[in-house]
């Protein structure tokens, strides 16, 4: 058991090394080496997540869908996609906000979900599957929008893209996760603070995706979009907030 | 003076603020709700307005969800008036797909928010722990529910014994001595008489011949999945009329970038 576990932590430290030296050789205005070391890492960041769905001789899906390793993954994927083709500045942006949730999954202490009861139905696989894929996108945004107040640009909203297909995604996780909470729990919303937050993201992102029909500064929607990540963080690392607050979960 | 109010909130403007202003109550909520999780569990089974009755001493507890409430009501309104103003202003021109799919995702969305209201405020829930061999009654209905049959199911990982539910089979009598046999397990419901039954996950202080069954009434259910279909069918019309597919990551075709509104006046 330690063994395996020691395997996956071992498989993010090399992919977390992989990225920081992309992001250096982005630095360096060397996209093309950077984009393959993004790659390698990316290979490396799967394997981590494909070797913790391996359990007692069996593989099993749902522990794959770790969405502290599987949000690195994703931001990797979209890493390599601009790479070389969008503006250097947001592909910088976009590897700074990759190798700090690379960072929090190495430095986490957290174990990746067992195939308990709760991942017998097909939505709880769906469900954290579009999750990640949307707060990866969400936090790109943010990432984009620090990038976009830092050089003062005023033409460029980088962050609509990835604003719009999150929320897209996020809406259908909603409904999924609906549906997972009926079956599972006999409700399909929830008193809790995961689902509370959950419904603050949705809104948060819904106002967002109307920014570009009303008048407002351009700074001040780069940071609305930097201030919504606060949620999404709140959401997906509540866990690792709490151990490091010191409070008993 | 209300023709004044609602001529501002059929603008987007106040649309966008009040939906921040939502997110920022549910956050706030979701960081009460860290602290006090016990006193809302409690909400998950009991209808809101009895829930407030227990609570209307403690106000930390329930004034942001009275001003959630209130920015949802004014939400509301405000989607209902904007998006009446996008129809009659665009649906001139003819009706494409993409003004289907925006006017769809709007008007399941507040399908599926009044689906919520109701949901909080009307049903019934109850929560049962029936034992094999013995009849339980469920309260306020003359239901009669035995169970026949249950089975624990559990997983060897890895060395680590791993609960994976129960299965059941219960036999129910309804007044008229009609009887109904129904399977329900964890993670798969069963439907019956009107009813969900639900196999808790929580098997705390159940011994082998016991299980928690949840028994829940609630019609609001069907408002909530008619919102949900509507806003899945509004994003594909969305997605489709507007080649969002071929756009790629941008989303340039769905998002005006040069400032010029597509879908509302401000």
């Amino acid at each position: 058991m330690e063994m395996k576990f020691a395997f996956f932590e071992y498989c993010m430290i090399v992919s977390l090394i992989l990225y920081g030296m992309s992001a250096l050789l982005v630095c360096f205005r060397a996209p093309r080496p950077g984009s393959w070391l993004v790659m390698t890492g990316l290979g490396v960041n799967v394997i981590a997540l494909v070797s913790i769905g391996y359990i007692g001789g069996e593989w099993y899906f749902f522990p794959m869908l770790d969405e502290l390793r599987l949000i690195p993954a994703i931001i990797a994927i979209f890493a390599f996609a601009v790479m070389g083709r969008g503006e250097r500045r947001e592909t910088m942006a976009i590897m700074g906000m990759l190798l700090l949730v690379t960072f929090i999954a190495v430095i986490s202490q957290t174990d990746p979900p067992m195939p308990t009861i709760k991942s017998k139905s097909l939505f709880a696989s769906l469900f954290f599957l579009s999750e990640a894929v949307s707060v990866a996108l969400f936090l790109m945004a943010g990432a984009l929008a620090v990038s976009t107040l830092l050089v003062h640009s005023s033409i460029r909203k980088p962050w609509n893209g990835p604003v719009l297909w999150g929320f897209l995604i996020f809406t259908l996780c909603q409904i999924l996760g609906s549906l997972w909470a009926f079956i599972g729990w006999s409700y399909p919303f929830s008193w809790s603070p995961r689902h509370l937050v959950s419904a603050s993201i949705w809104c948060f992102y819904g106002a967002a995706i109307h920014f570009c029909y009303i008048r407002m500064n351009t700074k001040l929607k780069a940071l609305l979009i930097m201030i919504g990540i606060i949620p999404v963080v709140f959401m997906v690392y509540h866990h690792q907030i709490m151990e490091l607050l010191g409070t008993k979960i | 003076m209300i023709r004044r109010v609602l001529n501002i909130l059929s603008r987007m403007k106040p649309g966008v603020y009040l939906l921040l202003t939502a997110s920022a109550l549910l956050f706030a909520g979701a960081i009460i709700v860290d602290f006090h999780s016990d006193d809302f569990r409690i909400l998950n089974f009991t209808l809101l307005c009895k829930w407030l009755a227990l609570y209307q001493d403690r106000p930390v507890l329930y004034v942001w969800m009275v001003l959630l409430f209130t920015v949802l009501s004014l939400l509301s309104l405000n989607t209902c008036l904007c998006t009446w103003k996008y129809l009659k202003n665009t649906t001139q021109s003819g009706i494409t797909m993409k003004k289907a799919g925006i006017v769809l995702f709007h008007v399941s969305f507040l399908v599926f928010l009044s689906g919520h209201l109701f949901y909080e405020c009307t049903g019934s829930s109850e929560s049962l722990v029936l034992e094999k061999g013995s009849v339980s009654q469920l309260s306020g209905a003359e239901l009669f529910l035995e169970p026949v049959m249950l089975q624990r199911i559990n997983r060897d990982l890895a060395g680590k014994k791993i609960r994976m539910g129960t299965q059941t089979s219960i036999i129910i009598k309804d007044s008229t001595g009609e009887i109904t046999r129904i399977y329900p397990e964890s993670m798969n419901p069963d439907f019956s008489m009107g009813y969900s039954f639900h196999v808790s996950m929580n098997e705390r202080g159940l011994s082998a011949e016991q299980v928690r069954v949840i028994i829940r009434k609630a019609p609001a259910l069907y408002l909530f999945i008619a919102g949900a279909a509507g806003i899945i069918i509004g994003l594909l019309f969305l997605m489709l009329g507007t080649g969002f597919f071929r756009s790629g990551l941008s989303g340039r075709n769905v998002l005006s970038m040069n400032g010029k509104p597509e879908l509302y006046i401000d």
